[in-house]
């Protein structure tokens, strides 16, 4: 008997074993790709050493990215991440990504060819799903199941049930894949898919970037989702083979697998947009709240941190300084993303406009280092999350790059419209700026 | 079967694990200190009120955000026996489990159970009793298999018995020999 299965499902049956499985199903599945950042490693470490195992189960399955804390925060840091090179000599890790080659592990680990359609990537972040985009079932976990994946190179999980979002339509120029994220949340709100494995599809999924779909695929976790994958097709498959040296196997849902919702969302003229704080699913347009005074604007995290997202913010900010009453940060998403910045001159011309360029990795999202907030601050950043409290005293919205590099020039709350033209000449030719480069 | 029985503290919805713990303690591992700021983020002074032997039961989406364990970890340290809530974030469930803390799913949770009544958790069949209203509630029955990761204190120390064999989840409900 052929069962249909949807994406996560097909993914999931193959790592089983299985010919199908249904939602709810507990089961267990071989990993192919176990990862972790370092600020969470030493609580995975103690994991693996408390189980008693003697070996990993496959070192060049493991990868380690240094991001949230580093270049070394404390001490503490520091000495956590001594303690992390020496568990990764002692038992052959593959993959440590650290100083000259550290980055946002969801920015990093998609450009390096570790994990490939029609696989499975697990590890100890909230935003691991964010790899979904290459076609791939990815899902964050806790310390205790990174360990044991790491000693047994399995994991059980909760088949999910499986949710549609097809995305149809064209924003305006400056909305991104972030803005139409704020509008999905804004519509699905936190709990929208929880538990559940999104696939996003329809014509807006297909035309974007890998740099896009992994923006879509990142904030999934903010509407409750479990995993969220795309469609392997030309793009992935574009992507992924100049990264990797190994076959794959992609796979794809049956076309009458049962589905337990699917949402529509109209990008039809989207403007851009807005999270208020305290939560991601208070998305507004900008105009909503244009005018809010701003002390600190934050471009990056594994949202918004690659080229596409800087390339974007230096469209705004050409020609154009950041408000005196305003700190912008911008920090590139890895090593990779560095490079092609500096080479495509993003980055000359994000010191030209005063803007603060920090080393690869989460900057301030967490609140943990480069741009806490003081008490009664306002941040708008292009991360995933503005809980209470989370970038330190004061509140945080949420944006794409673009509304945020406009923001900076302001020094409150606006979108590119609302800023004057730049008072240098423009390239010659071009009477106007160009959102879509 | 086992039974968890306690005093319910009733604390909001759609709590964060940055409202659990802020982000500036989650490297802590010592459940001394972890218990100290369990729901510093939301309010100091929660934890004044708590006992041991508690049963936490808020409303949905419990635990959203980070996938720390730190989160899980303080409630542990704080007390509680158990959590019911209306939802759960996924990472936080499962830690929860991971952990050994037990929890359950119950839609109108706030509804069922008031804060300082006295409930009783049936594990095996997920029967959830108000012993001082005297009426009861249907959770969903803990999976044998996810019973027996609880029962053994946790993943880690189920998979301590596995070393050196294949960790295999065999079929739903059943532990591999």
């Amino acid at each position: 008997m052929n069962t249909a299965l949807t994406f996560a499902e097909k993914v999931i049956a193959r790592h089983a074993g299985r010919t199908s499985v249904a939602p709810g199903e507990l089961v267990g599945v071989g990993v192919d790709l176990v990862v972790s950042d370092e600020l969470s490693f030493p609580e995975v470490m103690s994991e693996f050493e408390a189980l008693g195992a003697k070996r990993l189960f496959d070192g060049s399955r493991i990868a380690i990215v240094a991001d949230h804390e580093t270049p070394a925060r404390t001490a503490l840091a520091a000495n956590n991440m001594k303690r992390t090179r020496k568990f990764a000599d002692r038992y052959g890790v593959g993959q440590l990504f650290d100083a000259g080659t550290a980055g946002i592990i969801h920015v990093l680990i998609p450009e390096t060819g570790l994990i490939a359609p029609g696989e499975i990537m697990m590890g100890y972040d909230s935003h691991v799903l964010t790899a979904g985009a290459l076609a791939a079932f990815a899902v964050g976990v806790g310390a205790t199941d990174t360990a044991v994946a790491m000693a047994f190179g399995e994991m059980w999980l909760r088949v999910p049930e499986s949710v549609q979002v097809k995305i149809e339509g064209t924003p305006d120029p400056w909305a991104g894949p972030k803005d139409v994220s704020l509008q999905i949340g804004r519509e699905l709100g936190q709990s929208g898919c929880l538990y559940q494995a999104i696939e996003y599809s329809g014509s807006y999924v297909v035309g974007l970037n890998m740099d896009g779909r992994l923006t879509l695929t990142n904030m999934a976790i903010e509407i409750g989702a479990k995993s969220a994958a795309i469609n392997c097709d030309q793009t992935t498959v574009d992507y992924v083979d100049k990264r990797l040296d190994r076959p794959y196997a992609a796979l794809w849902a049956d076309p009458d697998a049962h589905y337990a919702a699917v949402y529509a969302i109209d990008a039809t003229g989207l403007q851009p947009m807005v999270s208020l704080p305290d939560a991601p699913d208070r998305g507004v347009p900008v105009a909503a709240a244009a005018g809010q005074h701003v002390d600190q604007v934050f471009i990056g995290s594994c949202t918004n941190g690659r080229l596409s997202d800087l390339r974007v913010a230096a469209e705004v900010l050409r020609g154009r300084r950041v408000n005196k009453r305003t700190r912008l940060l911008i920090v590139p998403g890895s090593p990779e993303v560095l490079r092609a910045a500096v080479a495509e001159g993003l980055i000359a011309q994000f010191l030209e406009a005063g803007a603060v360029i920090a080393p690869p990795g989460c900057g301030p999202c967490a609140g943990l280092h480069l741009g806490v907030l003081a008490d009664g601050e306002v941040c708008v950043a292009t991360s995933s999350r503005n809980f209470p409290g989370r970038m330190g005293g004061g509140s945080v919205y949420l944006a794409g790059p673009a509304v945020a590099a406009s923001t900076a020039v302001a020094g409150e709350i606006a979108a590119p419209t609302d800023l004057p033209l730049p008072p240098l000449p423009l390239a010659a030719g071009r009477t106007t700026l160009d959102p879509a480069r | 079967m086992t039974t968890i029985s306690g005093q319910v503290r009733e604390i909001g919805a759609h709590i964060s694990t940055d409202e659990i713990l802020p982000g500036r303690y989650m490297s802590a591992t010592d459940p001394a200190v972890l218990a100290v700021h369990a729901f510093e983020g939301l309010d100091p002074t929660v934890r004044e009120k708590l006992n041991p032997g508690d049963i936490l039961v808020t409303g949905e989406n419990f635990g959203t955000g980070s996938s720390r364990e730190a989160a899980p970890r303080a409630l542990q340290a704080a007390g509680f026996a158990a959590i019911v809530a209306e939802s759960f974030a996924r990472i936080f469930f499962r830690n929860c489990i991971n952990i050994g803390l037990p929890v359950f799913w119950l839609p109108d949770a706030r509804v069922s159970f008031h804060d300082g009544e006295m409930i009783e958790i049936d594990t095996t069949n997920g029967v959830i009793r108000n012993l001082s209203r005297g009426a009861e509630a249907r959770s969903q029955p803990v999976p044998a298999f996810i019973q027996a990761l609880v029962e053994h204190g946790g993943l880690i120390e189920y998979a301590k018995t596995r070393i050196g064999q294949s960790l295999v989840f065999s079929e739903p409900g059943q532990l591999p020999p």
